[in-house]
C-alpha cells in the first residue's frame, strides 16, 4: 500500500473507532440522564391533607416513605393543636407562663411573628380563640355572634408573644394557631430531610402548599379558584417553595352571604378582598404559606411591599378573573385559561 | 450529478406521510387514556382503567363510603364524614385530579397530569 | 503537498461549522410552533452536514459533534441530548446516502431521510428523558409531517447551493 492508501484506510479505521466512541458516550449520558429523572411519585394522607410527591433520582420509595413520616412527626411535634404533647399544644394550655419547646417551633413562630409585624398584624397567629369560634370545617362551623367575636378579638395581639431560644411566652387567654403556616413550614422541614438523601430533584405538595427542590424546573399549575377542575396558568420554577391563599378552600353561605376561612386579625370577620386568591413564591415555606394569607388580607396593593421584604413574589387572582403578577414571575407566568385576563 | 427529485423521491414522501397517519390513528379512538387510582390509607388498592368501564358502577372501599366509576370518570357519591367536600368536588375525569376523603383516608385521582408537574391551591 | 491538505481541511471545517452554528442560532430564535415539539427547527443547519458527508464521514461527524455541543454550551444538557442523537441517526443516514452511487434517491428525498431520522433520533431521546413513550404518538405525526416539509427545504437548498461550496472548497 502507498502513503494515500494507507492514510484512507487510516481514515476509514478512525471515523469507526469516533463513532462508536461518541455513539457510547451518548448513551452512557443517555442513561445517566434518564436514571436521574427516573420517578417516583406517591399520593397519601398526612397532616391531616392530602401529600403528593414526585421525587426524581434514586432511592425515591425509602424517601417517599420518610418523608411520609416526617410530615407526621411535624404535625405531632411541633404544630398540632390536637396532639397533647406537640409544642403548640403545650404553649397553649400553659398560657401565661413560657413554655420550653424546641428550637424549630421557636424558629416557626418567630417567622410568623415577623410577618405580623410588617402587615400591622392582620396576619396574626394568636387567632386561636377566634378560629375555634368560627370552627371551619369542624362540626361546631357557625356564624358567631359580634360580642362573641369581640371578645376572641381580645386575645388577638401577636406583640404580646414573647420568644426565647427555646421557650414561647403567650399571654393569659391567648391561644396559638399554626394553621396558616403549618404546611408551608412541613415543607422546609422535607427539604432539610432531601438534602441528606440521594435524591436529585423533587416537587412536593403538602395540602397545596408546595416544596421544589433541586435543579429541575417544574411548571407549577395554579388551581382556577372558580371551579378548581384544572389550572388557569402555569409557573416555571424551581428550588423553591409555594403556598396559595384562596377564599374557596373552606366557606359556608348562610343567609345568602358567603363567609371564608381567611379571617383577617384585625376585625375578626373573614377578609374583605377582591381577591379570590392568591400565590406566593418563596424559598421559605414557612414564609410563602404565612405571606399568602397576609397578601389575600391586604389586597393586592398593600401587598407589594410585604412580599419585596421577604424577596417573595405572587400571582393575585381577583374576584373579576383579572390577574396580577410581581415582577419576577413575569417571564415565569403562562396563563392557559382565557377566561382570565393579565393585567400590566 | 444526482436528481433533485424523481420517483424514488415521490415514493420515500408518500411513505413518510403514510407513516405519519398510521401513528396519529391511536389517538382517534376516543379513548380518554385515563386511569383511576384509589388510594385507601396510604396504599393503592385499586386501579381502574376508565376507558374499560362499559356500564357505570359503584363500590366500597370502607364501610360507609361509595364511590362511583363511569366510562372516563369517577367521584365519591357517599361518605359517612360530617364536611362531604369530597363528594362536594364532583367528577374527576381529568389527568391529575384529586378528591380525598380525609377522615376515612381515602384518596381517588386520576393518573398523570395536565401539562402540569403539580397544582397549587 | 500533504500539509497544504490538511490545512485546507481544516480551513474547510472551520468555514463551514461556523456557518452550522450561525444557521443553528438563527433557527433558534424562531419561537416555537404549537403543535410541534419546543425545539423543532427547519434544520437548516443540517444542509451543512449532509453537504460534508458528500466529503468525508469523519468531517460530517465533527460538524455534527459541533452542533450538539453549541447547543449544550448555549441551551443545557437537554437540548445538547437531543441535538447529538439527532445529529448521529441524520449523518449517518446523509453519509450512507451521498456516498453510495447505487441508488436513485434525489437530492430531496436525501432531505426528506435525513430529517425523518434526525426527528426520530429526537423523539428517542424525549422518550428516554421525560420517561413517556405515549410522546411518540403524540407528537409523532405532526413531527413526520414537518420533516417532509424541512426534507424538501434542505434538499433543494443543498443542490442549488453545492457549487457555491464548491468554489469555497476549490479556493481554500
Amino acid at each position: 500500500m502507498n502513503t494515500a492508501e494507507v492514510k484512507k484506510k487510516f481514515n476509514k479505521k478512525s471515523v469507526l473507532a469516533l463513532a462508536v466512541c461518541a455513539i457510547l458516550v451518548i448513551s452512557i449520558v443517555l442513561a445517566d440522564f434518564a436514571a436521574s429523572r427516573s420517578e417516583f411519585s406517591d399520593t397519601t394522607i398526612a397532616m391531616g391533607t392530602v401529600v403528593s410527591l414526585r421525587l426524581f433520582g434514586s432511592e425515591g420509595e425509602e424517601a417517599a416513605a420518610a418523608i411520609e413520616e416526617n410530615i407526621n412527626e411535624t404535625e405531632k411535634a411541633l404544630l398540632s393543636w390536637r396532639e397533647k404533647d406537640s409544642d403548640v399544644n403545650r404553649i397553649n394550655s400553659s398560657a401565661g407562663t413560657a413554655a420550653s419547646v424546641s428550637t424549630e417551633t421557636v424558629e416557626i413562630i418567630n417567622k410568623a411573628l415577623d410577618v405580623s409585624r410588617n402587615c400591622e398584624g392582620v396576619f396574626d397567629i394568636t387567632v386561636g380563640k377566634l378560629t375555634d369560634l368560627w370552627d371551619f370545617g369542624g362540626e361546631g362551623q357557625r356564624l358567631p355572634g359580634d360580642d362573641e367575636i369581640a371578645e376572641a378579638l381580645g386575645t388577638v395581639s401577636y406583640s404580646s408573644v414573647k420568644i426565647t431560644d427555646t421557650t414561647v411566652l403567650t399571654a393569659d387567654n391567648q391561644k396559638l394557631d399554626l394553621g396558616a403556616v403549618g404546611k408551608g413550614a412541613a415543607c422546609d422541614r422535607v427539604r432539610d430531610y432531601l438534602s441528606s438523601t440521594s435524591t436529585d430533584s423533587a416537587v412536593i405538595s403538602v395540602g397545596g402548599s408546595l416544596l421544589l427542590y433541586g435543579d429541575r424546573s417544574f411548571n407549577i399549575g395554579i388551581v382556577n379558584p372558580e371551579n378548581d377542575k384544572a389550572s388557569m396558568g402555569t409557573l416555571k420554577l424551581s428550588d423553591t417553595c409555594v403556598s396559595t391563599s384562596g377564599s374557596y378552600e373552606k366557606f359556608f353561605e348562610k343567609d345568602g352571604k358567603v363567609y371564608h376561612h381567611i379571617l383577617d386579625a384585625h376585625t375578626g370577620h373573614p377578609a374583605d378582598s377582591r381577591l379570590s386568591s392568591v400565590t406566593v413564591v418563596c424559598s421559605s415555606g414557612t414564609l410563602s404559606d404565612a405571606l399568602s394569607t397576609a397578601c389575600y388580607i391586604l389586597g393586592y396593593n398593600d401587598s407589594l411591599a410585604l412580599l419585596k421584604n421577604y424577596d417573595a413574589e405572587a400571582v393575585f387572582i381577583f374576584k373579576d378573573n383579572t390577574v396580577r403578577v410581581t415582577d419576577g414571575l413575569e417571564n415565569k407566568f403562562t396563563l392557559t385559561d382565557e377566561s382570565f385576563v393579565i393585567k400590566e | 450529478m444526482k436528481k433533485l427529485f424523481g420517483k424514488t423521491d415521490l415514493l420515500i414522501t408518500v411513505a413518510v406521510l403514510v407513516l405519519s397517519l398510521l401513528l396519529f390513528i391511536p389517538s382517534l379512538s376516543g379513548d380518554t387514556g385515563l386511569t383511576a387510582q384509589i388510594i385507601v390509607d396510604g396504599e393503592i388498592t385499586e386501579e381502574i382503567d376508565l376507558d374499560a368501564v362499559e356500564k357505570a358502577y359503584s363500590f366500597s372501599p370502607k364501610d360507609g363510603t361509595e364511590i362511583e366509576v363511569a366510562r372516563g370518570r369517577l367521584r365519591f357519591s357517599d361518605a359517612c364524614c360530617r364536611d362531604e367536600l369530597c363528594i362536594a368536588r364532583g367528577w374527576l375525569s381529568a389527568k391529575g385530579q384529586t378528591s380525598a376523603c380525609l377522615p376515612e383516608r381515602i384518596v381517588i385521582t386520576i393518573k398523570g397530569t395536565d401539562n402540569t408537574d403539580m397544582m397549587t391551591y | 503537498m500533504e500539509t497544504n491538505k490538511n490545512t485546507k481541511r481544516v480551513a474547510m471545517l472551520g468555514i463551514m461549522g461556523a456557518l452550522a452554528l450561525a444557521l443553528s442560532f438563527l433557527e433558534s430564535l424562531i419561537p416555537a410552533l404549537p403543535g410541534l415539539p419546543p425545539g423543532a427547527k427547519p434544520g437548516l443547519s443540517n444542509i451543512v452536514t449532509m453537504f460534508m458527508a458528500s466529503s468525508g464521514i469523519a468531517d460530517a461527524f465533527f460538524i455534527t459533534a459541533l452542533k450538539a455541543v453549541f447547543a449544550g454550551v448555549t441551551r443545557g444538557t437537554t437540548a445538547m441530548l437531543m441535538s447529538a442523537s439527532g445529529g448521529l441517526l441524520s449523518t449517518a443516514a446523509a453519509c450512507i446516502l451521498l456516498c453510495s452511487k447505487k441508488h436513485s434517491i434525489g437530492y430531496i428525498g436525501i432531505g426528506i431521510i435525513c430529517a425523518v431520522c434526525h426527528n426520530i433520533g429526537q423523539l428517542i431521546s424525549a422518550c428516554l428523558i421525560s420517561g413517556t413513550p405515549s410522546l411518540i404518538f403524540g407528537y409523532g405525526p405532526l413531527l413526520l409531517i414537518f420533516a417532509v416539509a424541512t426534507g424538501f427545504v434542505t434538499g433543494a437548498v443543498l443542490k442549488a447551493v453545492i457549487p457555491a461550496l464548491d468554489r469555497i472548497s476549490k479556493s481554500l
